[in-house]
C-alpha cells in the first residue's frame, strides 16, 4: 500500500466526537491525517509525453491522481486541461468529481460537446478517481460502485491503415505475434472509413483471409469496418466475413453519422454488431442504442468522458440491456481505468480491447509498476486508486524531451 | 482493531420494529452499522424476505460491492413482487450508510460530490374530498413553518363531467385561496384519470391556479396514456413511484413522455438504483425528484443522492409532523429547504437509546 496514502485516509472531526472519546478507541478506521473538507485540489498538470496526455492532479495534501486523455492528439488534450477545465478545479473539492465534470462539461460546452472537450475531461475525470482512491487508501473500483471481476478477456487489436500501413502478410504476423503474447481473440481494424466508403474491390477479405490462416480455426476473429460501409454492403460483408472466416463479431460497419444503417446492419445479420467507439456522452449513447440499435457498446474511458461519464453510459446501457466491450487501446493509465471500470458493472460484455504492449515500451516506462496480462486476461489492479504509480520524473523527462 | 477499510464486509443484517418504524441494520466487520427503514406498504413481507433470502445474500459481502449485491440481491427476490423491491431497497440504502461511516465521508460525496447544500422540502396534504376546509387549513399551517411547496395528494373516488367541479380542482382552489400564489403546488392526481380528461384538469389547474407540476395523472398500468398527457398539457408530468427501476423509468421515459422522473426510493432499489435511473433520465434531459413519503432515513437517502445529481426537482419529501422515531440529526429545514447533511453516512443517526 501506498505509504503517502495511508498517512492521508481521511476522517471526519466530527463524527469522532458525535462518538465520543471513550468510543473512539472502537472506531476501525481512525484518523491518520488532515479532514476530507480540508483536502482540496492545488494544482493541475497536463502532461504531453510520446504518444499520450497524461493529467496530474495534485490535491492540497501532496498526493497526486493521474489520469489519461484521449491519444490521438496529446497537445490539443494538454491545452483544453489547461485553459478550459484547470481554472473550473483549482481549490475544489475532488470528491465533488460528479459536479466537477458537469461544470467542465457545460462551461465549455461551446468547444463541442462530442469531441476534444469528452476527450480531455475524461483525462482529469480519470485523474479525480485516482486521487479519491489514493486519499481512502482504496482502490477505483470500491468506489465505483464493487467488483463484479477482478479479469476480463482481451483482444489483441491492430490496425492495417486501409491497406496502406500494413500488408496482408504483415497482419497475418501481427496476429500471430498476438496469439503468441497469449491473445484468444484478435480484431483487424480495416481502418476504411467513410473517406474510402464500400471499397471496390474491398481489400478486407484478402487480409482476413491471411490473418485466419496465421492464426488457425482456435482463436477468435473479428473486424473492424471502421464505419467504411453504406447498410447494403455492410450486410453483403458481414455474412461472407461470417461464412468465410467464422467472425464473432463485426465493428462500426456503418459511419456513426448515420445509425440509422448501424440499425438495418442489425436488423439483417446474425452476426452481433459493436458500435460506439465515436459516442462520447450519455447522450450520444442513448442516440446510438435508440436509434442503431447495436448489440454490443464500445465506449472508451479515455474518450468518452472517463469513468463518471462512463458510468453513466453504463447505467443507460442497462436500462436498454446493452453489454459493453471497452474500446482501449493503451497501454498503462487508461487500460487501469478501463479495467476499474469493467469490474463496477454488471452488464460487462465478454471481452475488452487491448494492444500489442512491445510497441509500448516508452509509455510503459513512465509507470513503476506494471499491468497484469496473462493467459489473454488483463487483470484488475488492486492497490489504492487504478493501481498503476506514475514515475513522476520519468514523465518530465519525457516530457521535456 | 485499526482495520483496512477495503476488506471491511458485511457481518450481519438485522430487521427492528421501533416504535411502530421498522428498520434494517447492517453491521460490518468493523464494528460500525449503517440503517434504513423498511418502505413500502407490506413492512411484514418485507421483514420476511429481508430475514429469509436478504440477509444471507448480503452477509460476507465486501462493503463496498454496492452492484453486485444489488444485483445478487436481485435475482434472489425474484417472484417476490413489490415486497422483495422494498427489502432490497431498505437493505441498499443502509449500505450506504454505512459505506459513508466507512469511509468517513458523507454519502453524497461517495456519489459524485455536492451539487447543491439544499434542496427544496414539500409536504404533502393528504386530501379529504369531504374537509377541503381542513386540507386548507393544514396548508395554511405547512406555509407559516417554512413550506414553499406542497403536494396535494388526492383519492379522487368518483370524477364528475364538468372539470369546473372536480375534486381536484376545489382542492387546490380551496388551498390557492388560503396560500397565495407563492406557494408551489404539486397536485398528484393518483392514477385516477383518463388521458383527455387529465388533460382538461391539467390545463384548468395550470391556467387558474398556477400548477406546474402534475403527478401520477393516469393509471399507471397505462403509459401510453402519461404520454398523452405530457404532449397536451403546460404542466410538468412527475412520474415513477414505486418499482421505478432503471427499466420502469426507461418506459416512463420512451413511452410515458414524463417530465420529472421520481423514483421511490424505498421501493424503487435504493439509492444505487436511483442513481443509474437518474443517468438514464440525464441522458434524456429529465430531472430526477427522489420520492421518499414517509421515513426520515429515507429522506435523507434522497436528500443524499439529490445533492450529487445536477438536475433535480422542484421539491423533496420531508416528513412535516414532528418526526418522531429513535433519530438523531434530521436534516436541518430552514427558509423551506433541507441542508444537505455533510456528517458521515446518511448524516442521521439511529439512537438505540431512544430505540429501546
Amino acid at each position: 500500500m501506498d505509504l503517502l496514502a495511508l498517512s492521508s485516509i481521511p476522517f471526519s472531526r466530527r463524527t469522532f466526537l458525535a462518538h465520543g472519546a471513550s468510543a473512539a478507541a472502537l472506531l476501525p478506521y481512525p484518523a491518520r491525517g488532515a479532514e476530507p473538507s480540508a483536502i482540496t485540489i492545488r494544482e493541475v498538470r497536463p502532461w504531453v509525453v510520446p504518444g499520450a496526455c497524461f493529467v496530474q492532479i495534485v490535491a492540497t495534501n501532496g498526493i497526486s491522481g493521474w489520469g489519461e486523455c484521449d491519444a490521438d492528439n496529446p497537445p490539443i488534450m494538454a491545452a483544453f486541461v489547461e485553459h478550459s477545465l484547470k481554472k473550473h478545479l483549482i481549490g475544489q473539492d475532488p470528491w465533488d468529481s460528479e459536479r466537477l465534470w458537469d461544470t467542465m462539461f457545460f462551461r465549455n460546452h461551446d468547444h463541442g460537446p462530442g469531441g476534444a472537450l469528452a476527450n480531455s475531461i475524461a483525462g482529469v475525470d480519470i485523474a479525480l478517481w485516482d486521487l479519491k482512491g489514493r486519499l481512502l487508501g482504496m482502490p477505483v473500483n470500491q468506489l465505483l460502485g464493487g467488483r463484479f471481476r477482478d479479469r476480463i478477456r482481451v483482444y489483441g487489436s491492430f490496425g492495417v491503415g486501409f491497406g496502406k500501413s500494413m500488408t496482408p502478410q504483415q497482419a497475418a504476423a501481427q496476429a500471430q505475434r498476438f496469439v503468441r503474447q497469449g491473445f484468444t481473440v484478435v480484431k483487424l481494424r480495416m481502418q476504411i472509413r467513410e473517406i474510402n466508403q464500400n471499397p471496390d474491390p474491398d481489400p478486407t477479405f484478402a487480409y482476413a483471409v491471411a490473418v485466419r490462416k496465421a492464426i488457425g480455426p482456435d482463436i477468435g476473429f473479428f473486424v473492424d469496418a471502421n464505419n467504411g460501409y453504406t447498410a447494403g454492403r455492410a450486410i453483403e460483408a458481414a455474412r461472407r466475413l461470417k461464412k468465410e472466416f467464422d467472425i464473432i463479431l463485426l465493428e462500426e460497419p456503418a459511419s456513426d453519422q448515420s445509425h440509422h444503417e448501424t440499425a438495418e446492419v442489425v436488423r439483417a445479420v446474425d452476426t452481433p454488431i459493436i458500435a460506439g467507439e465515436k459516442e462520447y456522452t450519455r447522450w450520444q449513447q442513448r442516440e446510438l442504442i435508440t436509434l442503431g440499435n447495436p448489440d454490443y457498446l464500445n465506449p472508451d474511458t479515455i474518450k468518452a468522458g472517463g469513468l463518471t461519464e462512463m458510468k453513466r453510459i453504463a447505467a443507460v446501457a442497462q436500462a436498454y440491456g446493452k453489454p459493453i466491450i471497452c474500446h482501449n487501446t493503451r497501454p498503462t493509465l487508461g487500460t487501469a481505468a478501463a479495467l476499474h471500470f469493467i469490474s463496477s458493472i454488471p452488464n460487462c460484455g465478454p471481452l475488452m480491447e487491448f494492444i500489442d504492449l512491445e510497441n509500448f515500451a516508452g509509455l510503459r516506462r513512465l509507470m513503476k509498476n506494471k499491468l497484469r496480462f496473462e493467459g489473454g486476461f488483463l487483470y484488475v489492479p488492486d492497490g489504492p486508486g487504478l493501481g498503476l504509480d506514475v514515475d513522476e520524473n520519468a514523465v518530465r523527462k519525457a516530457a521535456a524531451a | 482493531m485499526n482495520g483496512d477499510r477495503r476488506t471491511a464486509r458485511v457481518r450481519d443484517v438485522k430487521v427492528h420494529v421501533f416504535g411502530g418504524i421498522m428498520l434494517v441494520e447492517v453491521q460490518e466487520s468493523g464494528g460500525q452499522s449503517g440503517w434504513c427503514e423498511v418502505g413500502g406498504g407490506r413492512p411484514a413481507l418485507s421483514r420476511q424476505i429481508l430475514e429469509s433470502v436478504v440477509a444471507g445474500a448480503a452477509k460476507d459481502s465486501s462493503v463496498w460491492d454496492a452492484e453486485p449485491l444489488w444485483e445478487k440481491v436481485r435475482s434472489g427476490i425474484e417472484d417476490t413482487g413489490a415486497a422483495g423491491l422494498a427489502a432490497l431497497s431498505a437493505l441498499d440504502v443502509a449500505m450506504w450508510d454505512l459505506r459513508g461511516k466507512v469511509a468517513g465521508l458523507a454519502v453524497h460525496k461517495l456519489l459524485g460530490g455536492r451539487s447543491r447544500s439544499r434542496v427544496a422540502a414539500c409536504a404533502t396534504i393528504a386530501v379529504d374530498s369531504a374537509n377541503l376546509k381542513g386540507a386548507a387549513a393544514e396548508a395554511s399551517r405547512l406555509r407559516a413553518a417554512g413550506y414553499s411547496t406542497l403536494r396535494l395528494a388526492l383519492r379522487p373516488g368518483e370524477i364528475p363531467l364538468n372539470a369546473a367541479g372536480d375534486p381536484a380542482v376545489l382542492a387546490v382552489a380551496a388551498v390557492r385561496a388560503q396560500t397565495g400564489s407563492a406557494v408551489e403546488i404539486i397536485v398528484n392526481l393518483g392514477g385516477a384519470y383518463m388521458s383527455t380528461r387529465a388533460v382538461e384538469i391539467a390545463r384548468l389547474l395550470h391556467r387558474k391556479f398556477g400548477v406546474r407540476y402534475l403527478e401520477d395523472p393516469t393509471p399507471p398500468e397505462v403509459i401510453r396514456d402519461l404520454a398523452q398527457v405530457s404532449d397536451g398539457s403546460d404542466a410538468l408530468v412527475c412520474a415513477g413511484g414505486p418499482g421505478c427501476t432503471r427499466w420502469a423509468a426507461r418506459e416512463l421515459i420512451d413511452q410515458g413522455k414524463a417530465d420529472v422522473i421520481a423514483p421511490d426510493l424505498g421501493t424503487s432499489g435504493g439509492i444505487t438504483e436511483a442513481k443509474k435511473v437518474a443517468a438514464l433520465a440525464q441522458s434524456q434531459s429529465k430531472p430526477l425528484m427522489p420520492r421518499a413519503p414517509r421515513g426520515v432515513l429515507l429522506q435523507a437517502a434522497a436528500l443524499q443522492l439529490a445533492a450529487s445529481v445536477l438536475t433535480v426537482g422542484p421539491a423533496l419529501d420531508r416528513t412535516h409532523a414532528e418526526n418522531a422515531g429513535p433519530y438523531r440529526g434530521i436534516p436541518e429545514f430552514r427558509d423551506g429547504f433541507m441542508l444537505v447533511p455533510n456528517a458521515p453516512g446518511l448524516g442521521v443517526e439511529v439512537d438505540r437509546e431512544r430505540a429501546g
